[in-house]
């Protein structure tokens, strides 16, 4: 142990002349390692560990899906179904339903609006949820017992009610019901996240509550699931084939609509897991593949590295090779060296991998499921000793393979005068070669990640949506009949012009983008489907207020709206594809106008316009800006400031509290804010895209540099001959820089090659996070050809700008 | 024994000195070196280690700098040419064979020895680049290891590829550093007796040697100490023939 502990403080002592050496290792090798830890925990979470549920891997998620011919119809549910499995299924040990909605919180002084859970009592019991104070729901809150309890969550007892120890018993006022709190969640449940975007409920109530149609087939919802437990020795195809045979009997009773030739209703049932998480496993092997890559470049340069300081270490080498030393002897100290190195790495690496973390948990928690529970336990620590272990060896192994023991004892032999050791070619062509196309194909995938982004982000709504802002407003039950609500619009409408800054203004059932739509199909009269598009139902102001252009035909006018009318406008997309099944298919949109569409019930619709395109980041993909609009009085509204004017909710409020007291501002934001959360998860990936690409390149230069600065040390000998038979420097460097690009040239090929069919593959699964652009592609790769050249020319340069005797007496 | 008075001289140093710089130390490898070579002398520079003969060899050469003094080569002052102008005066008139041979391993025989041509200026055509290449190994004797790598060969072997590279391009002056160091004293003797034909056929040579017996070959012979040439047994001989 003794022997142990003053070889480390040789070998320590060794490594403090040589700090600058020392810092890029442990500079290069901690940030990527850092930098692997994290994406290792991110994959950990995602992939290998299990949900923090009681028997988590029995717990399926239940979902539907609507067959209709050869569409897919998914992500929406029918209640009735739902219900329906609810009470009759055998096969499960358990199942629990949610519904996840929002509502004003009226028995606080802001009435803010809150998202809640509607449940059934199962729920609780299912995910093993951790009850702070209190209690969860019971049988007491049973499907149809209709009792009004209400769980909070801590964050909400904490923000809003100061911690009160009293607070079991107390009541709030949601919408217009009133609840009973019965208990509080505690912070560390990890609400599922998959079928809504954001599951961050404050308050649960019971399932009796949901005030949704779950009698009738007419209406489908998206932010509704069931959770099943499964029995033992069941399995999802079981439950599967009960749900089918269950409610399609049912559904093909009761549910059919339109005259598609097949239509059905059928289980979409998965393990929880692979629910929560879906494609975005894909992301995070992404993520992890792209640290590896980093890892694999930073190894190369500290490969190199490690050549050059066996380089310097020569001396010590021979004399110990002198004394006696064999192989396993030197592999020991070079061993030893390495070992403090990739430890010290470690360590730091370990810290900035808990930065790495925090960060991403405060960032990207919108865009990545389960980030709540990410955090660097005793699996990813093993794995980073494990590396730095293997790492250590593998820097080692590398470095005694090019000294050659043999070549050692001849040093001792020779005069040494001028003479330097010559690496095989082979050995340095590889090095530069791998470099280049790790460090390539990093940034290919990078730009290819970037472009895809930029795209989203640079795209034109189609509007311009400064100064524009969305009001939806609560009107309770006090106003039963459509001619009530009609009048309350129109007063509505008055007095919101009334306010300071409004330019214009317009009723809409949603705001031009927003996230989730309505959808319905549109038929021929031949009962074929058109289109399955999604539709708002709008005023005779909302085109101008919004800034949408007429392409053809007309807008809505008052009469339109006050009637109800059977009039339709279509997008420009919608239209185009209406056009492209009608006839022969080439028609223009102007031959639209006038022209009769069906709804799936058979009602007519008359098409009366054709106006611009929206572009909604959230699902241009699926809809390419179809879209629908219908006339309709609503008490939703879409309101244009004029420049230089602010629209605020205070504004709203007092002219409320005026005006009308009994309505409660249920949402209010700017459609600029909408945007950039519709866009943020992109803002994301550009941001982590750009700063992995920077970093690769980084680290590409480093790697590139010091294995062309190592070529040309180990050249030095060869370079100074060529000086001192005449070559002149233009020569030198031309015929350095030529035999230099040769494997930088190969390095670019095969990563061209591998990304190629990494794009083919990956592009199935992950298309929606790759663009191809050749502007983005190429300023990549020139810039990596400009540090590549760079880094040929200047060690070159160095040399040949001195004597030849320092070469040649490798000084 | 060419008559130094009348001729116009190859080389001519004047009060060359070389200063090593470190830190905190200078060390004078050379001082107030005055000497002169004239067309088909053979030189020898002989000394105890350190004494400064390989760096005076490399100042002759053009391989280094003198920290000051002047240096004229065919009667042009080499201290304000560019490094281009140096590596061709090099490529033209230098013939420089080193102790440890410094053939590049990578290549072959047939390449080290064409290589001072590969960088004259006008290109040569590759017609006169293998005549000159044939001729210069048939004078050392080593037409037939053309295709050979220089670590395939012995010592002896790699020292006569060395000589014919440095003569493939018709130098002025051979410029030769311990030539027999690395060898044994049968392949010595045979690297010397090559040497000595050649300047029998009127090449200029400049040789550094410690060993007596090869500095003998040499009709001129100085010696150094601590970097200052102690005595011109030659010159001074030759200075009485002339009186």
């Amino acid at each position: 142990m003794r022997l142990l502990i003053n070889e480390l403080k040789t070998t320590a002592a060794s490594l403090s002349r040589v700090p600058g050496f020392v810092l890029t290792t442990v500079f290069t090798l901690s940030l990527t390692l850092g930098v692997l830890l994290a994406a290792f925990s991110l994959n950990h979470l995602l992939i290998f560990k299990a949900l923090p549920y009681p028997d988590a891997q029995q717990l399926i998620l239940m979902e539907q899906e609507l067959q209709e011919g050869e569409r897919r119809f998914s992500g929406s549910q029918y209640f009735v179904a739902q219900k329906l499995m609810y009470q009759q299924q055998k096969s499960l040990d358990a199942m629990a339903l949610v519904f996840r909605s929002s509502a004003i919180l009226a028995s606080l002084r802001e009435k803010p609006l809150t998202e809640l859970s509607y449940v059934s009592p199962e729920y609780f019991d299912m995910l093993g949820t951790p009850i702070l104070m209190g209690r969860s729901f019971s049988t007491q809150e049973n499907l149809d017992s209709n009792k009004a309890s209400a769980l909070i969550s801590e964050q909400l007892w904490r923000e809003q009610y100061g911690e009160d120890v009293e607070i079991i018993g107390q009541n709030i006022i949601l919408g217009e019901q009133q609840y009973k709190i019965v208990g509080v969640v505690s912070a560390s449940f990890a609400e599922p996240g998959n079928f809504a975007d954001d599951a961050n409920s404050q308050i649960w109530l019971p399932w009796d509550f949901h005030g949704q149609d779950e009698e009738t087939w007419n209406y489908v919802y998206s932010q509704t699931a069931a959770i099943g437990k499964l029995a033992p020795a069941t399995t999802i195809a079981q439950v599967s084939d009960e749900f089918n045979s269950l409610v399609d009997p049912i559904f093909q009773q009761n549910g059919r609509v339109g005259t598609a030739k097949h239509q059905a209703i059928i289980a979409q049932f998965q393990d929880l897991q692979s629910a929560i998480i879906g494609d975005n496993k894909y992301i995070a092997l992404l993520i992890l593949l792209g640290a590896g890559v980093l890892l694999l470049i930073a190894c190369a340069n500290i490969v190199n590295l490690f050549f050059s300081r066996a380089a310097q270490r020569q001396r010590a080498l021979v004399i110990q090779a002198t004394l006696g030393a064999k192989l396993k002897h030197l592999f020991f100290n070079i061993w030893l060296e390495s070992l403090l190195l990739c430890t010290a790495s470690m360590v730091i690496g370990l810290i900035i991998a808990g930065w790495s973390i925090e960060l991403l948990r405060s960032v990207a928690s919108h865009a990545l499921p389960r980030l709540a529970e990410l955090s660097l336990d005793l699996t990813a620590v093993a794995f980073a000793c494990l590396l730095t272990l293997t790492l250590s060896l593998i820097f080692a192994f590398i470095t005694l393979r090019l000294i050659n023991h043999k070549q050692l004892i001849s040093q001792l032999q020779s005069s040494g005068k001028g003479t330097g050791a010559q690496i095989n070619s082979k050995v340095r062509n590889a090095l530069v070669a791998s470099q280049i196309c790790l460090a390539t194909l990093l940034l290919l995938v990078t730009s290819l990640v970037m472009s895809n982004a930029l795209n989203v982000l640079n795209h034109p709504l189609g509007f311009d949506d400064e100064n524009l802002y969305n009001l939806k407003l609560d009107i309770g039950e006090g106003y039963p009949e459509k001619e009530s609500k009609m009048q309350l619009s129109r007063d509505l409408l008055i007095q919101l012009q009334t306010m300071n800054g409004v330019e214009q203004i317009s009723r809409a059932s949603n705001p031009p983008i927003r996230r989730g739509s309505n959808n319905t199909g549109l038929f021929n009269s031949d009962n074929v489907k058109l289109g399955h598009f999604s539709f708002v139902t709008i005023d005779d102001n909302y085109f101008n207020t919004v800034g949408l252009k007429v392409l053809a035909g007309r807008s809505y006018n008052q009469q339109d709206v006050r009637d109800d009318s059977d009039n339709i406008v279509l997008s420009k997309t919608a239209a185009t594809k209406v056009i492209a099944d009608t006839g022969d298919g080439k028609g223009k949109i102007e031959d639209l106008i006038g022209q009769a569409v069906y709804s799936a019930g058979g009602d007519i619709w008359t098409v009366i316009g054709v106006v611009s395109d929206v572009y909604n980041p959230y699902n241009h993909e699926r809809t390419q800006g179809a879209m629908m609009y219908f006339s309709s009085s609503r008490t939703n509204f879409v309101i244009r400031m004029q420049n230089g004017h602010v629209l605020t909710k205070s504004d709203i409020l007092r002219l409320l509290d005026e005006h009308f007291a009994e309505i409660k501002v249920w949402q209010f934001t700017s459609v600029s804010d909408i945007h950039e959360q519709l866009v943020y998860q992109k803002q994301l990936t550009l941001w982590l895209s750009l700063v992995l690409g920077l970093f690769a390149l980084l680290l590409a230069a480093i790697g590139i540099y010091g294995v062309i600065s190592y070529n040309s040390q180990m050249r030095r000998y060869e370079l100074g001959i060529r000086m001192s038979l005449g070559a002149k420097s233009k020569r030198i460097l031309a015929e350095f820089i030529g035999e230099s690009f040769a494997p930088i040239a190969a390095g670019f090929f095969l990563s061209l090659v591998l990304a190629v069919i990494l794009y083919s593959y990956a592009q199935q699964h992950i298309n929606q996070w790759l663009s191809f652009d050749w502007l983005m592609i190429s300023s990549c790769l020139l810039a990596l050809i400009v540090i590549a050249l760079a880094a040929c020319y200047f060690p070159a340069r160095k040399i040949i700008a001195s004597d030849p005797i320092q070469a040649l007496r490798n000084e | 024994m060419t008559n130094h008075i009348t001729k116009k001289a190859l080389i001519e140093l004047k009060n060359i000195q070389k200063v090593y710089s470190k830190v905190d130390m200078e060390t004078h490898a050379l001082r107030d070196i005055n000497m002169s070579i004239y067309e088909g002398d053979y030189l020898s520079i002989s000394g105890p280690s350190g004494c400064g003969k390989s760096t005076l060899l490399s100042l002759l050469g053009l391989l280094d700098t003198p920290t000051s003094g002047s240096y004229l080569i065919k009667g042009q002052e080499v201290a304000n040419l560019t490094a281009d102008d140096r590596a061709e005066i090099r490529n033209l008139h230098i013939g420089f064979i080193f102790q440890a041979f410094n053939l590049i391993d990578e290549i072959s025989v047939y390449d080290n020895v064409a290589l001072p041509l590969k960088y004259r200026e006008p290109k040569l055509s590759a017609k006169e680049v293998d005549e000159q290449v044939m001729s210069s190994l048939e004078k050392v004797e080593m037409q037939h290891r053309c295709s050979h790598k220089p670590n395939q060969l012995s010592g002896g072997q790699q020292q006569r590829i060395a000589i014919a590279r440095a003569l493939v391009g018709k130098p002025s002056i051979l410029l030769v550093d311990e030539p027999t160091g690395n060898l044994d004293s049968k392949n010595g003797d045979l690297v010397m007796a090559l040497l000595d034909n050649l300047n029998k056929e009127g090449t200029t040579i400049c040789m550094v040697t410690h060993d007596p017996r090869y500095a003998d070959h040499a009709k001129i012979k100085l010696n150094l100490l601590d970097g200052i040439i102690l005595d011109n047994i030659a010159l001074a001989s030759t200075l009485q023939e002339a009186v």
